[in-house]
């Protein structure tokens, strides 16, 4: 009988051990998916008045907005479809440029096949480029696939962030709004917002100016 | 008002009810709703054992598909997702799928499986961008829990999808409601819609489960009944065969004084070769060896001949149960006349056997059948005692699908009123004391549990046709001969 007692007992602390460690390992895997999909890249530092070198065309009174991509990133997917929702609005009243990242050692035909090439396509940019060159790349310093720059009609800097809010989910965020309300009435309500997507610098997450982890109801920008 | 009085015993479908019976049928149904329950489990959690696993495969295929890399510039590395797919999503699916395997019976399996069906439906939501038509997925998973038919699995699953929303809508609103502030309190709204869907599935399993205990209760009670019934069967065959086995021996006592004839006339025999034999001897006449060999061939065929009714007389009158297996009807019928050859002659009725020249065979007990045969041949005698010419015809024929055994006699006949009647148990219209009246009846019921039918007509020369109908054997052996 004892034994019989003590044999239930080790089953029930087994149980509640096996119990703990697996709920433990369950949470510690969602903590670190959450974590990640929060983790912000590099802020870009593009320049506030439109460069005049820049190969990029610019019509003098029409807001540009600009997208920089990774053409493998598969967080900048949800960028392109968010990109799509706001251009069903505001398609008229910008001129969309595309661009897409080309690293050292790739052809453009690796650019081209992707995804998300394609995707860029269906979505009518004005321009879809590709740009491996240093040149332009340090000129408007995007730093994390899915960088949006807004520039209005005077070619000043009106936003610049990501226009999704986390990574690789779709959904309302404020990059989008954004750039909506200014575009089409012109109020500003955010500034800056977050990118999320790879990097384009080649720099591993956790360095040091790229090391921000953010909440997004806390988030900064609102309405500078 | 009327106070409800309830017996103790009720007769439903003629079959008496006890309270015994009733404490039965509870304790059947409570046995049959558990046993049903316990199936449910074992399926359902074969079901989601196998879903599970196929929702691991989808959920790292999509992983795969959607985002298999991250890139730095140049370089990839593998995506988290891939990771976490396959590792998280082991994590998750592992359980269940080990408790289906080893402990499909345990109470606590369905809900392990709940929890791990929702938390990985968090993680599938995740891998599939946080579409929101994948949240569909919830509402689909409780819906297929429901299929346990057990409510109580609905609450740790809804509890599972209401913390996941209000720790993520505290800390990472966005990755749950799309939207990106105000999110603090839509956890209620989400939790509601869950709780208006469980609400629906609940009234539908308690449903279910009702119709279940109906069904169960349905089924004790019938199963009670049949054992009864079964019961009552049991009892009937058996008062039947000592019924028909008291009709057997009343028949031999009938028969008696016949035998006792058929006995006399071998014994008479050798009596008188005996007697020969002895007044040679006493005479010291001269015995040859072939008066010798002729005298005691003849002692030794009546011997045997006795010694043939003997046997005969005892095999018919042994108690066996009733064993079927394929006979000739010919041989039977032939072995029927046995008992009767010499009474017959002494009587002066004379037979005569018209078989089957294709010597077709039933299946059933042969011993019956002879019964019924002696019963016909007997009454036969007794309706043609005293008449001039009276002869007995016995036929046999056959067609594709029964034997024909037709006796017929031609003595007074029986009126149509009597013939209505003639199976009836205990009617006879022989005297006081001569007959049972049980005879005939049986005889009806031996044919009638070979399948054959009997019925009595009256003949074209005015005395009585018996005719019988049995399903031939079509796949006889001779070997098979009883």
């Amino acid at each position: 009988m004892r034994t019989l007692v003590k044999n239930i007992w080790v089953k029930r602390v087994l149980f509640a051990v096996v119990t703990l460690v697996w709920g433990s390992a369950a949470g510690m895997g969602f903590h670190l998916l959450l974590d990640y999909q929060f983790d912000a890249g590099e802020e870009g530092l593009p320049p506030v008045t439109w460069p005049m070198e820049s190969a990029l065309p610019r019509s003098s009174g029409t807001p540009a907005l600009i997208v920089f991509a990774h053409p493998k990133c598969p967080c900048t997917r949800a960028s392109l479809v968010e990109l799509s929702r706001l251009m069903a609005h505001i398609k008229d009243r910008v001129s969309l440029s595309i661009v897409f990242y080309r690293p050292d050692g790739k052809d453009e035909s690796w650019v081209r096949q992707s995804v998300l090439w394609g995707m860029a396509e269906s979505i009518g940019a004005d321009r879809l480029m590709i740009m491996g060159g240093a040149a332009e790349i340090e000129r408007f310093k995007p730093r994390t696939s899915g960088q949006v720059y807004l520039y209005d009609g005077a070619g000043e800097l009106q936003y610049s962030g990501g226009i999704t809010s986390s990574r690789g989910h779709e959904g309302d965020n404020l990059g989008r709004a954004a750039i909506h309300d200014f575009v089409l009435s012109g109020k500003v309500i955010a500034t800056k917002f977050h990118v999320f997507g790879c990097s384009l610098t080649g720099r591993k997450r956790g360095d040091a100016t790229a090391d921000k982890r953010v909440n997004p109801i806390k988030g900064w920008g609102y309405g500078s | 008002m009327e106070a409800e009085v309830l017996s103790d015993e009720e007769v439903l479908n003629g079959v008496s009810i006890t309270t015994e019976d009733k404490e039965l049928v509870q304790e059947l149904t409570s046995k049959y709703i558990d046993e049903q329950h316990l199936v449910t489990q074992r399926r359902v959690n074969r079901a989601f054992a196998i879903l599970l696993g196929i929702e691991w495969l989808f959920g790292i295929l999509t992983a795969l598909f959607v985002s298999p890399q991250t890139w730095s510039g140049g370089a990839s590395s593998v995506h988290i997702h891939v990771w976490s797919s396959l590792l998280l999503g082991g994590a998750i699916v592992l359980p269940p799928i080990v408790f289906a395997m080893f402990r499909s019976d345990n109470r606590w399996t369905p809900y392990v499986t709940a929890c791990s069906q929702m938390l990985f439906g968090s993680l599938l939501i995740h891998l599939m961008a946080g579409r929101l038509e994948a949240h569909f997925y919830i509402f689909g998973s409780l819906a297929f829990l429901a299929t346990y038919r057990n409510w109580k699995v609905l609450i740790p699953a809804t509890v599972v999808v209401a913390v996941d929303h209000i720790v993520r809508g505290i800390y990472w609103p966005q990755s749950v409601y799309g939207v990106l502030s105000g999110a603090e309190w839509l956890w209620v709204e989400h939790a509601a819609w869950v709780l208006f869907e469980d609400v629906f599935l609940i009234y539908s399993i308690v449903q279910g489960t009702r119709d279940t205990e109906s069904i169960a209760k349905t089924r004790a009670s019938l199963e009670v009944r049949n054992q009864k019934i079964e019961n009552l069967v049991a009892t009937l065959k058996s008062k039947q065969s000592q019924l028909v086995q008291s009709a057997k021996l009343a028949s031999l006592g009938e028969m008696s004084s016949g035998i006792a004839h058929e006995l006399n006339n071998p014994l008479h025999f050798i009596n008188g070769f005996n007697n020969r034999i002895k007044k040679l001897f006493e005479k010291n006449d001269v015995v040859t060896a072939d008066m010798i060999e002729t005298y005691t061939t003849q002692i030794s065929e009546n011997c045997a001949r006795m010694k043939r009714i003997v046997q005969h007389f005892r095999e018919f009158s042994r108690q066996a149960d009733q064993c079927f297996q394929p006979f000739s009807v010919n041989y039977v019928v032939e072995r029927s006349f046995v008992l009767f050859s010499e009474q017959l002659r002494l009587k002066g009725i004379s037979t005569e056997l018209n078989l089957a020249d294709e010597n077709p065979y039933v299946s059933g007990d042969s011993n019956r059948i002879e019964q019924v045969f002696i019963n016909l041949i007997g009454n036969a005698r007794d309706a043609l005692e005293g008449r001039e010419g009276s002869v007995i015809k016995v036929r046999v024929a056959s067609t594709d699908e029964n034997v024909l055994i037709q006796f017929e006699d031609n003595g007074p006949g029986v009126d149509p009123e009597v013939a209505e009647k003639i199976f009836n148990p205990f009617f006879t219209t022989k005297e006081v004391g001569k007959g049972t009246g049980l005879g005939l009846s049986i005889s009806h019921t031996i044919i009638s549990e070979h399948k054959g039918k009997m019925e009595c007509l009256p003949s074209a020369g005015g005395g009585a046709i018996f005719r019988i109908e049995i399903p031939i054997y079509h796949e006889a052996a001779m070997d098979q001969v009883v």
